[in-house]
């Protein structure tokens, strides 16, 4: 392709009102997770599914609970209370499927429930405190006080990326 | 490599400037594929005439390549370009007419001249414009070559001849106008382009270059027509350069289509297949279609298109290994040149075919296996003829289908990896203790060269340096799931295999259950399916090493057992069927709890991180939506830690030779309940088959089996001469080898694959009976399943009545 494309107009915000905005707020999902909410960019999410039927992977690592078919498309599901470092969840709760696009492959994540969708300023995030929560911290971007708590913010990339680490591999059923 | 279509669609658009732009843009898009492809054309014809510098077809379609080059570059305004190509066009002109003949000189000029032009293509790619090298030098270097050239012939002695020949049309103006009419081929007769561009340059031309016309002929209409079609007349097959007049349709027949739009094709092809599958069991569960025969037809019909239309899109991503290969030439040619060393490029199956995606993560490795042969595995001519062998060497490049997969052989005749210096890297490596290595046959030693980093040439001194990125080989062919393997003589040369699955997006595959859950076994690699549940079960014995092993024919045939490879909790005891499998090195019996049925699968790809455990192929979806994983035989083989080739290494000794020479027999229970064998080389195949699929025509029972109507008797009724139609609802049949007819023979069920303790006794043959075969003790009967065929070869409708 060409340097010189044929100029297109899109979308995207002209120069100068970014210049003005300061950082636009990001948009993110939030999740429930043993209790506490979780968040991730809504921007690469691209659907959320209720319960659906896995096919378990054998020799998988841990967190992967199966495969679901999604239209055809067949994607990883990674049950982020074990990714996390959480216990199992009690047999009652069936996941809700939060299926994301990471680095062009579809994943899913199994959490306790979808919350909202929230716009978080770029600026109110700050880096996770160490120590304070363990918790899948290789995954942790940072935290956002919101209201009435936190709301820890996950990397997916680092979620994906870390699913071979050793210390998973060991966690398995 | 860049290909799409043009599509002008005439949509009212506002933005008619840009549109304009684009369009120009897209063109010029169009001419670098073109070219890219006519570049490597090129390389192939200008080696190839170096070897027969006489080949009058092969230098004409080089000047066409030149020529056309020249005329596009001059449309666009790239005066380098023209500059350059015309130059060449005047160098080729004189050979073609005689008046030079073809030396080393002549060849290096000219690829010299392919290499220019491609950097100003990617220079043009990257920036849209020629660069700042004019390339001065090298129009200098052509024109002095071609006079030089003429001189030495003239000097020789040698009456230059001028052909006279070109006949009545002369071109009006030289470069331009020839383009025009190239175009023009799109809509007016497509022998007048070629003729054009031939005869034009017989034109004498002068040596310097006229200003080519940087201003092109009024822009919208034409220049769509030069860049699509006359290269693709280009392109025509090389090997036996068509006649000119033979190249026109070809262009006409095919169209450039984006690979995306093809990929989202055979996806939704995919698609389709599943709904299919899911609908014919939908309708085979339920009553729906009972009293509505229309809905069955339906059914039936959509059945017999989608597997047409899955056939003709699997078709579409298949491409001639010649994609890479094609490039080869050239690149051996210039290494030999730069190492000092002759070699004769010997290619074979250059139309052997495989997946397009697999195309392009190939050439990288094979070029490097190619660069390594002529690098380090053939020797100088000087060392060849003081070893006594012809001082050229041999690369043969030699690509076949075999058992599913290609496979691509480079083998060289040159001095062979040294084993022992092999050795000693890797005790020095650390990578095997001296006791070990000491023991290590040789072809495990040389799998030590694909070790990361493992011998470059500076590391290991006497090591000829072959082991260079042969890490980054085998990584780049185990991503596509292919296989690299190496086999070397001291002086007769090395031989490298690389193997690579066909991946077709849909294959045959057998779905077997272990511990409730279901798994795919690619067809490809499964030998047979034996019971472990009927009396004559084959003993499971331990093996040397602890391992479990099974007497098969008279052989050790390891076993692995699915649940415990997998880690699934086993609850069933002993398994219940083996499926023998074959990979390369790899044969055993994979121990599942049972197989449920053979189908067609969709293949679909995994998360990168499944991959990488090396037991998956991928996944795929069953008709009621189920996701079912694909095993990866070889795989399950390495995580059982099986070794190669273990099966061939421990015959058992006793009854060996004889054994194998019994051919086998396919025992099954008829519906009646007696046991029969058929031969097991006359049956190709298990299915079922349900309602939808079988149709009763003629008083016959027949059954769709992907758009071909098979005829089905019952076993019982072949046995007793008559013929007559099936009536159930659905029903098992083994499927006749294609040697035999298209026919099958519907049974209750198969019991096992045995070889006879007592050959074929003829003596005892009556009607539908072939002789009797003793298993087990028993006597028992086997079909003759000629004489099944016999009632069915009248002409059956080759179509479905609609």
């Amino acid at each position: 392709m060409s340097a010189t494309a044929a100029p297109i107009p899109t979308a995207s915000t002209p120069p100068q009102a970014a210049a003005i905005q300061s950082v636009p707020p990001q948009r993110f999902c939030t999740f429930l997770l043993a209790g506490r909410t979780f968040a991730i960019d809504a921007g690469i999410v691209s659907e959320v599914l209720r319960s659906q039927p896995l096919t378990p992977v054998p020799r998988a690592p841990g967190p992967i609970r199966g495969l679901l078919n999604l239209r055809g498309r067949i994607v990883p599901a990674i049950d982020m209370r074990l990714r996390l470092g959480f216990p199992e969840a009690p047999s009652p709760i069936s996941p809700t499927n939060i299926v994301l696009v990471v680095g062009g492959e579809f994943f899913s994540l199994l959490v306790d429930a979808l919350v909202d969708v929230i716009d978080i300023p770029l600026a109110s995030i700050e880096p996770p405190v160490a120590g304070a929560e363990q918790a899948g911290l290789d995954c942790l971007e940072g935290v956002h006080a919101a209201g009435d708590g936190l709301v820890h913010l996950l990397r997916a990339e680092a979620i994906i990326g870390g699913l071979t680490a050793p210390d998973l591999e060991r966690k398995k059923r | 490599m860049l290909r799409g279509i043009l599509l002008r669609q005439e949509t009212q658009d506002a933005y008619r400037q840009d549109r304009l732009m684009s369009e120009n843009e897209e063109f010029v898009r169009e001419f670098l594929v073109e070219s890219a492809e006519n570049l490597d054309q090129l390389d192939r014809d200008l080696v190839a005439l170096e070897e027969n510098p006489h080949d009058s077809k092969r230098l004409a379609s080089i000047f066409r390549a030149v020529h056309t080059i020249k005329g596009t570059s001059g449309f666009f305004g790239f005066a380098k370009l023209g500059a350059i190509t015309h130059s060449g066009e005047h160098l080729l002109g004189q050979l073609r007419d005689g008046k030079i003949d073809l030396d080393d000189q002549v060849t290096g000029a000219l690829l010299t001249l392919v290499d220019a032009v491609r950097s100003i293509l990617d220079q043009i790619e990257q920036t849209g414009n020629e660069g700042e090298n004019d390339f001065n030098d090298l129009s200098q270097t052509l024109s002095r070559v071609a006079e030089e050239a003429a001189i030495h012939r003239s000097k020789a002695g040698d009456v230059v001849i001028t052909r006279l020949t070109p006949p009545a049309p002369q071109p009006v103006a030289p470069p331009v106008p020839a383009a025009v009419a190239v175009s023009a081929a799109e809509t007016d007769s497509p022998a007048q382009s070629v003729e054009a561009a031939d005869s034009e340059p017989v034109v004498p031309e002068p040596a310097s270059f006229p200003p080519i016309p940087a201003q092109a002929p009024p822009a919208a209409v034409i220049p769509a027509a030069a860049p699509v079609e006359a290269p693709a007349a280009e392109r025509a097959p090389p090997a036996p350069p068509a006649a000119a007049a033979r190249l026109a349709p070809i262009a006409e027949q095919s169209i450039r289509v984006d690979v995306g739009l093809l990929g989202s094709l055979v996806d939704l092809v995919g698609e389709l297949v599943l709904a299919r599958n899911q609908l014919q069991s939908t309708v085979n569960r339920s009553s729906a279609t009972d009293g509505q025969p229309e809905l069955l037809k339906v059914v039936h019909r959509i059945d017999t298109v989608t597997a047409a239309l899955q056939a003709t899109a699997m078709k579409t991503r298949m491409q001639s290994i010649d994609q890479v290969f094609s490039k080869f030439p050239r690149i051996v040619r210039d290494l030999a040149v730069t190492c000092r060393k002759e070699v004769q490029l010997v290619i074979d199956g250059a139309d052997t075919e495989l997946d397009r995606s697999l195309i392009e993560t190939i050439r990288d490795p094979l070029t490097h296996l190619l660069r390594n042969a002529v690098d380090h595995g053939i020797e100088t001519p000087a060392a060849r003829i003081a070893k006594g062998k012809p001082a050229a060497g041999r690369l043969q490049l030699r690509a076949f289908h075999e058992s599913g997969q290609v496979t691509v052989e480079i083998q060289d005749d040159g001095g062979g990896i040294p084993v022992e210096a092999v050795r000693r890297k890797a005790v020095a490596r650390g990578l095997v203790s001296e006791e070990e290595a000491a023991l290590m046959p040789n072809d495990r030693v040389l799998q030590f060269i694909f070790e990361p980093g493992f011998s470059t040439a500076a590391q290991v001194t006497d090591v000829s340096g072959r082991g260079v990125g042969m890490d980054v080989v085998k990584t780049n062919i185990e991503s596509i799931g292919g296989t690299v393997d190496i086999a070397s003589q001291p002086d007769i040369g090395t031989t490298v295999r690389v193997r690579i699955p066909l991946t077709l997006a849909i294959i045959p595959a057998l779905i077997i259950s272990s511990t409730k859950q279901r798994f795919a076994i690619p067809q490809a690699y499964v030998r047979e399916l034996i019971s472990l549940h009927t009396g004559r079960t084959p003993a499971v014995v331990e093996g040397l090493d602890g391992g479990p092993v099974m007497r098969l024919r008279g052989r050790l045939l390891p076993l692995v057992y699915l649940d415990a490879t997998l880690g699934l909790a086993s609850d069933t005891a002993a398994g219940g069927t083996v499926v023998v499998l074959s990979i390369d090195d790899y044969e055993f019996g994979l121990v599942v709890d049972s197989v449920a049925v053979s189908e067609e699968i969709v293949v679909k790809p995994i998360a990168g991180v499944l991959v990488s455990l090396g037991l998956y192929a991928g996944a795929t979806v069953r008709g009621d939506g189920a996701v079912v994983l694909i095993l990866d035989p070889r795989g399950i083989a390495q995580a059982a830690k099986l070794s190669p080739r273990s099966f061939a290494a421990q015959p058992a000794g006793d009854q060996t030779a004889s054994a194998l020479a019994l051919p086998r027999y396919l025992l099954c229970e008829t519906a009646a309940g007696r046991v029969v064998a058929l031969p097991l080389e006359d049956v190709s195949r298990l299915e079922s088959f349900g309602r939808d699929r079988i149709q009763q025509a003629a008083g016959r029972t027949v059954v769709n089996r992907e758009g071909r109507l098979t005829p089905i008797a019952d076993v019982e009724d072949v046995l007793l001469g008559r013929s007559a139609p099936i009536h159930a609802p659905q029903f098992t049949a083994v499927i006749l080898a294609d040697s035999i007819g298209e026919m099958g023979l519907r049974v209750k069920r198969i019991l096992e694959v045995v070889e006879p303790e007592i050959p074929l006794n003829l003596a005892l043959r009556t009607q539908g009976v072939l002789g009797t075969i003793a298993v087990g003790g028993q006597a028992t009967e086997v079909v003759d399943v000629r004489s099944a065929l016999a009632p069915f070869l009248v002409d059956l409708p080759p179509q479905v009545p609609a």
